[in-house]
């Protein structure tokens, strides 16, 4: 079914739910003080129903006709679009189908979309359910990018208005599929403020098959082979791969992003990233994931509002790649280990950074860390021995060590706050 | 100085200005007549709900004042359905009420308290079914067993996933 027919059938649903309305309306009012509200009443309580919108609204709308006709007929109900994928890839129409109508109603509303396929099959996956008519590993990674595109509607059609953008993609991706997927969010994104992408590390692949960042230039024809964006309304960018995030650095050396407020970045390979110095003159929250050879970022950060650095470590790294300079305003520091860690090692794998954080943030007045199961003290015994090598930590007062368990498929965090100041 | 406030059903309610002004609608009201002692007449407003509101708006009264601004859809989009302890005994108030109470901060133009309205039944809805939020809400079915079974076709999109 086209998105046109889609339109017309929703058209003609609202215009005979009118008569019907009128028609009971009274019967309603004697009933259901719910059905006293007028409709904008009705459609901000729905608004307020936060889950995803395609559960809320279907929900809703087999309530009765007027909440019907409200809920299709009120954009702002279809403007988030959350997509997760369960299935394999042979089987997604409804997705498909999901997206265009969530298209088609949300009018000209800015986008928030989150696309998360995750859990689909890898081709071995695939083959091993035995498909009727199996795929060829070619035909299955066109496929991947087709499900993708279809996704974001139509040849990004929508991507003007889409304001915040969340791909997460399958951890079995091959190379070949990754770069259909960087072929596909070229584009020139005038609107968008918060960008997530989520593609697994793969080998680097050449240049010439990532798309590269650049700024948007409004009313230019769109520049093929790049990712447009507008450095002046970008406020959190996350890029969890390396070879984007690798382009965008590239682009940060060259451009302010005068907005920029959160920026998570993996990055692998230090190789090849430039050395000038980053503006970010807004920029608060700063996360540094890495997962092979550790932490590496620009030697020089212009951030003087930085006060939220997050580490997160899967394995060993090396406290050399942490340039001093990001730590010289920092008021609060927030480490974080990841994984399943005995206390023991955790500790080591934490302290050489800790340690080269702390002799380098002279204005450091709160430090938080989120390493394993048990409470260690030593890092407050670091302070201490820091202290006693002359490094006065003068304005550091309080540490907190935050313990983490799993209970029942939750994380639980326990707070234990010292204080540390200089006596 | 206090300003009088006059129901629908002609009772009157002497508040201070303070607590009057968290309704946007009395405050524009009280600056378009400037300093004066005439009662306020509130055409939509019953004595019991009055009371309910200005109880809600006497606890909030030192609040900051909302800017006017749209929340963005942004800041909707984040926005949870969290309600503050006292706000969630405040509105803990049989169905009718609550209704009500929605209706009035939506003429009297009290924004916090028509969010505190919403969202608590917002959660009254969330995770029902919908034969379940009609019983609730004492909303009768209205849809044919074959436009429900149409509706579900249509929308089995949303169900298979």
């Amino acid at each position: 079914m086209s998105l046109v027919d889609l339109d017309e059938r929703s058209s003609k649903v609202q215009t005979e739910n009118t008569g019907d309305i009128v028609k009971e309306d009274s019967n309603q009012l004697s009933h259901s003080p719910i059905n006293k509200l007028p409709q904008e009443l009705l459609s901000l309580i729905f608004l307020a129903c936060y889950n995803s919108d395609m559960e809320r609204n279907l929900n809703l709308s087999l309530v009765c006709k007027l909440w019907q006709n409200i809920v299709i007929s009120d954009p702002r109900l279809w403007s988030n679009i959350i997509i997760r994928c369960k299935r394999d890839l042979t089987n997604l129409r409804f997705l498909w189908r999901q997206a265009e109508i969530h298209l088609s109603r949300s009018k000209q509303l800015p986008l928030d979309i989150q696309i998360d396929l995750r859990r689909l099959l890898g081709y071995p996956d695939y083959m091993y359910q035995r498909p009727k008519v199996p795929l060829s590993p070619g035909e299955y990674d066109d496929l991947t990018a087709d499900t993708i595109r279809r996704l974001l509607g139509n040849n990004m059609e929508h991507v003007y208005r889409w304001r915040s953008f969340n791909l997460k993609c399958s951890q079995n991706m091959n190379a070949y599929a990754v770069v259909k997927v960087w072929k596909i969010l070229e584009g020139q994104y005038d609107a968008l403020v918060d960008l997530l992408i989520y593609i697994q590390h793969l080998p680097p692949l050449p240049r010439f098959f990532v798309p590269t960042f650049d700024c948007c230039a409004t009313k230019q024809p769109i520049d093929p082979g790049k990712i447009l964006i507008n450095p002046s309304k970008m406020t959190s960018i996350s890029l969890f791969s390396h070879q984007i995030a690798f382009e965008f650095l590239r682009m940060a050396a060259t451009t302010t992003f005068s907005a920029l407020s959160t920026l998570e970045i993996a990055i692998t390979i230090k190789e090849g990233i430039s050395d000038a110095p980053l503006r970010l003159p807004r920029l608060t929250t700063l996360g540094l994931f890495s997962s092979l050879s550790g932490v590496v970022i620009p030697p020089l950060l212009d951030a003087p509002h930085l006060t939220d650095v997050t580490f997160v470590w899967r394995q060993d790294t090396d406290e050399k790649l942490l340039p001093p300079s990001i730590f010289a305003q920092l008021k609060a520091l927030d480490f974080r280990l990841t994984g399943d860690w005995t206390p023991e090692r955790a500790y080591k794998i934490i302290r050489g950074p800790l340690q080269v954080a702390l002799s380098s943030a002279t204005l450091l007045e709160t430090l938080k860390i989120t390493a394993g199961s048990k409470l260690r003290r030593e890092p407050i015994e670091l302070v201490r021995k820091l202290r006693a090598r002359g490094y006065p930590l003068s304005t550091l007062k309080e540490l907190t060590l935050v313990t983490t368990a799993e209970v029942d498929g939750k994380t639980h965090e326990k707070f234990y706050v010292f204080d540390v100041a200089a006596k | 100085m206090p300003v009088l406030l006059v129901t629908s059903d002609n009772e009157q309610f002497r508040v201070e200005k303070v607590v009057a002004q968290r309704s946007v609608l009395i405050k524009n009201m009280l600056e378009d007549v400037g300093e004066s002692d005439q009662p306020i007449p509130l055409p939509n407003v019953t004595a019991p709900v009055l009371k309910k509101v200005l109880e809600y708006c006497d606890h909030h009264q030192t609040d900051p004042l909302p800017t006017g601004d749209e929340p963005s859809a942004d800041e909707s989009r984040k926005r949870t359905t969290d309600i503050s302890e006292w706000d969630q005994k405040f509105i803990t108030v049989d169905q009718e009420m609550l209704f009500e109470i929605i209706l009035a901060a939506n003429y009297l133009d009290i924004k916090p308290l028509l969010d505190v309205g919403c969202k608590t039944v917002a959660n009254m809805i969330k995770g029902k079914s919908p034969e379940e939020i009609r019983k609730l809400f004492n909303i009768v079915n209205d849809f044919t067993p074959e436009e429900e079974a149409q509706i579900k076709k249509e929308n089995e999109w949303a169900e298979d996933r």
